[in-house]
């Protein structure tokens, strides 16, 4: 590995199968949106809130598929690989600059949703330092053990998530009301796709670290088949997700509620046991950790292809320190960490997902960049 | 330093740093697990079981009744309850008042019911319930009523069970199942209701203070046992004897247009707009025949509809009610003997249960209050039409022609085929 050109995976390339990278991109997706999401949709898009959560699976497919497209054309290199090739060393380093800036400010996001849920709910007088430091140890242990490692956490965090996602709806489904979801399309299909921004951004990032999983997936050719999965399954389980939390707390309350998923959990009630949303809390917090542990493993495999320091895995501790700072410093309030989510990402990720791959294949095709019949014999 | 970095595989350096990075990881994680700065064992609290909230002299009063788990009032709980009272600017301001005026913290997440007294009702509960459901530990499902008077008065009433706020607690889901308190009055229903703006309107349960039991009581344990610390609002009532208590009762329900209580209905409207507005269960209805006597029914379950509609200009309510019942009691000329005396029974008690909602209905009409949700029918299914409305929402309900059906289905007559002969016939 030693001397090896940077922004490269070959001799290093660490193997997962196709089903746990769907895993790794549902967890890191359902980490935020399971939390926060429909909130902000409902906003927009009031009853018919679970259309926009469903519906962005949409453009963010369109979104994998750019990057699985361009991918193929670089033998499946990822965009480490092949945007220096695309746009040179200095303008592909720069690009890649822009990756690294929004896996930071995504992770430190993802790092003070920790404090803003704990918190709110539970832990009040813990300073939010604490929740973060918490983080920022596990997390960076986690990345800096590698794709592998989190790839078998995902499996073991998220058929618990999507248990708990699922069950919660049925456990307080005796408090639901149906008519909260009329009228549909009341006032259209505009407010419907306003309020598609938010979830729209957050699935984005799911097609951005399709791109980055791409070269570790056992069979790349077949991607395209696990983002369709995945695109799938999340627009069920948010659009569930949403049906649930209208349909118990009305449309009004639940836009005016900071963590609705949560919010549903707390109504659970079984006979005499009550406060059973930590069931919902545990596997939660895991997936915020695997979510914040894949950012800064990226943001240092990043940080390595653009400095040439030979190791990524001393980059780890580092960033993921100084991500969880920045989240203290930029967001240290949950009114600026929703606004970060509702104003900040959605144009950060669609500058990241659509943009830049969009410009990235036509640079491609332009030059003749890629080898596609090559890589195709080697995919 | 950094450039000569070496991987988990080949350096010591880095599995060193892996051990160490995982025994650091544990620590920290292992200071959240008791709760960190939040920790606090449960002798350490008072918990709350019951909220009393009254408007006192421009400041929100806030009465809890709590439960105190520690050493001593543990062994005494049975028979003891603690009042603590204290007023503020708003509910979380006034609670840390009672926090001063406590000896512990106390712990709201195991509070049961939440009552209102009415001049804070009349001056609107938007603000309040609102608190309430931002403060992290109240539940949104526990069960909310008013009282025409102080709320914390009820504090001063008979208890029949070792426990005061079990006693309340009991009336007030008996009242929400059977439907005697107007409606299913939890706080996340006050929630719905009042997030839809001028759509539908709240209906909570009324609580009231009856005159004491004519029986004497010697002195109760638990009334022995009710102590108020510095502060407190709750206690006796004035002028009551010791052993002659008040007994609390539900008894009608309190009427609400947006957050603002616009009255009380008596037992009967109560019930008569409740056969409308939500599934009952468990109500005994007395039908009275015009030749004297009458007959009981038991509701095992009821199916209500509600549905709203332009006819020639004018706005139609049509409510249609489905009641399952058994028949429990006859008395008088009335008689379930064959099919035909049974379906009599069904038609008189369908007549009795239309005027008891037409009864709900005119009342509610005159307190321009829409607890049927009739606007919010309109607002799902006829948008264009709630459009139209919407502004002078609920005075069109007062000009409504409405239509009112119900049907009445005695399903069994109980252990007997037909009365038995020692009764008059």
């Amino acid at each position: 590995m030693r001397g090896q050109p940077a922004g490269t995976f070959e001799g290093e390339r660490e193997i997962i199968t196709n089903g746990q990278a769907v895993l790794v991109i549902i967890g890191a997706i359902l980490a935020v949106t399971a939390i926060a999401l429909p909130g902000p949709a409902i906003e927009e898009a009031g009853n018919d809130a679970y259309l926009s959560t469903a519906l962005a699976s949409v453009p963010a497919y369109v979104s994998a598929a750019l990057f699985y497209y361009t991918g193929r054309r670089y033998r499946w290199e990822g965009p480490l690989g092949y945007l220096p090739r695309v746009f040179g060393q200095l303008a592909g380093k720069a690009v890649l600059l822009v990756h690294l800036v929004f896996f930071v400010l995504v992770a430190a996001a993802v790092g003070q949703e920790v404090p803003s849920v704990l918190g709110a709910v539970t832990m009040p007088l813990t300073p939010p330092w604490v929740f973060v430091a918490a983080t920022v140890l596990t997390a960076s242990y986690v990345a800096y053990l590698g794709v592998e490692n989190f790839s078998r956490l995902a499996q073991i965090v998220l058929p618990f998530l999507l248990a708990v996602l699922l069950v919660v709806p049925v456990m307080v489904g005796r408090f639901a009301e149906v008519g909260y979801l009329l009228p549909i399309l009341g006032d259209g299909w505009r407010p419907v796709l306003r309020g598609m921004a938010v979830p729209l951004a957050i699935r984005l990032e799911g097609a951005i670290l399709f791109a980055f999983l791409l070269p570790h997936m056992m069979s790349p050719r077949r991607a395209l088949r696990a983002g369709a999965v995945i695109s799938s399954a999340l627009a069920l389980v948010l659009a569930v997700n949403a049906i649930s939390v209208m349909t118990v707390f009305s449309p009004e309350i639940a836009s005016t509620l900071q963590i609705p998923t949560l919010s549903l959990a707390r109504m659970i009630r079984l006979g005499a046991v009550e406060h059973l949303e930590t069931l919902v809390l545990g596997p939660w917090l895991m997936a915020l950790m695997l979510k914040f542990a894949f950012y800064t493993y990226l943001a240092s495999r990043i940080l390595q292809a653009v400095s040439g320091v030979r190791d990524w895995k001393a980059l780890v501790f580092p960033i993921a320190a100084l991500t969880g700072a920045l989240g203290l410093y930029l967001l240290p309030d949950s009114a600026r960490l929703n606004a970060s989510l509702s104003e900040v990402r959605p144009g950060l990720a669609l500058l990241v997902a659509f943009v830049v791959p969009s410009v990235t294949l036509a640079v491609s095709l332009i030059r003749g960049r890629g080898h596609p019949a090559r890589q195709e014999q080697a995919g | 330093m950094i450039t000569e970095w070496k991987s988990t595989k080949d350096g010591r350096m880095g599995r060193l740093l892996g051990v160490l990075l995982t025994v650091v990881a544990l620590a920290v994680l292992s200071l959240t697990c008791s709760g960190c700065w939040d920790r606090r064992e449960l002798d350490e609290s008072h918990h709350a079981v019951s909220l009393y909230l009254d408007w006192d002299e421009g400041l929100l009063r806030v009465t809890v009744e709590v439960l105190s788990a520690s050493g001593e009032a543990a062994q005494a709980a049975a028979a003891k309850h603690v009042v603590i009272s204290a007023r503020g600017a708003g509910f979380a301001d006034a609670m840390y008042n009672a926090r001063l005026s406590s000896e512990r913290p106390i712990n709201l997440a195991h509070v049961n019911f939440i009552v209102f007294g009415g001049e804070l009702a009349r001056r609107g509960l938007g603000e309040v319930i609102d608190a309430l459901t931002a403060h992290y530990q109240v539940r949104s499902h526990i069960l909310v009523a008013v009282t025409p008077g102080n709320a914390h008065e009820l504090l001063s009433a008979e208890l029949t069970a070792p426990r005061h706020a079990e006693h309340m607690l009991g009336l007030l889901e008996g009242a929400s199942r059977t439907g005697a308190g107007g409606g299913p009055s939890d706080l996340l229903a006050v929630q719905r209701d009042l997030a839809n703006g001028r759509a539908s309107d709240v209906v909570l349960a009324k609580l009231v203070l009856l005159p004491p039991s004519p029986v004497e009581h010697a002195a109760h344990p638990t009334q022995a046992g009710m102590e108020t610390q510095p502060g407190a609002g709750g206690g006796k009532a004035e002028g009551e004897a010791a052993g002659k208590l008040p007994i609390a009762s539900v008894s009608g329900a309190a009427l609400f247009h947006r957050d603002r209580l616009a009255g009380f209905l008596e037992r009967y409207e109560a019930e008569g707009l409740q056969w409308a507005m939500a599934r009952i269960k468990d109500r005994r209805v007395w039908v009275p025949l015009a030749e004297g006597g009458g007959f009981s029914l038991l509701v095992s379950d009821t199916s209500p509809r509600v549905t709203a509609s332009e006819v020639a200009g004018r706005l139609q309510v049509d409510i249609r009610v489905r009641v399952e019942t058994d028949l429990s009691e006859m008395a008088g000329p009335a008689d379930a003997g064959s099919p035909e005396r049974v379906t009599e029974l069904e038609a008189l008690a369908a007549r009795h249960i239309e005027e008891q909602i037409a009864s709900g209905v005119a009342y509610a009409g005159a307190m321009k209050s829409d607890p049927l949700g009739v606007g919010l029918y309109l607002l799902r299914w006829s948008p264009d039409l709630w459009r139209r409305y919407e502004p002078a929402w609920p005075a069109p309900l007062a000009e409504a022609d409405y239509g009112i059906n119900v049907s009445v289905k005695i399903v069994t007559t109980g252990i007997l085929k037909q009365r038995a002969p020692f009764g008059p016939k």
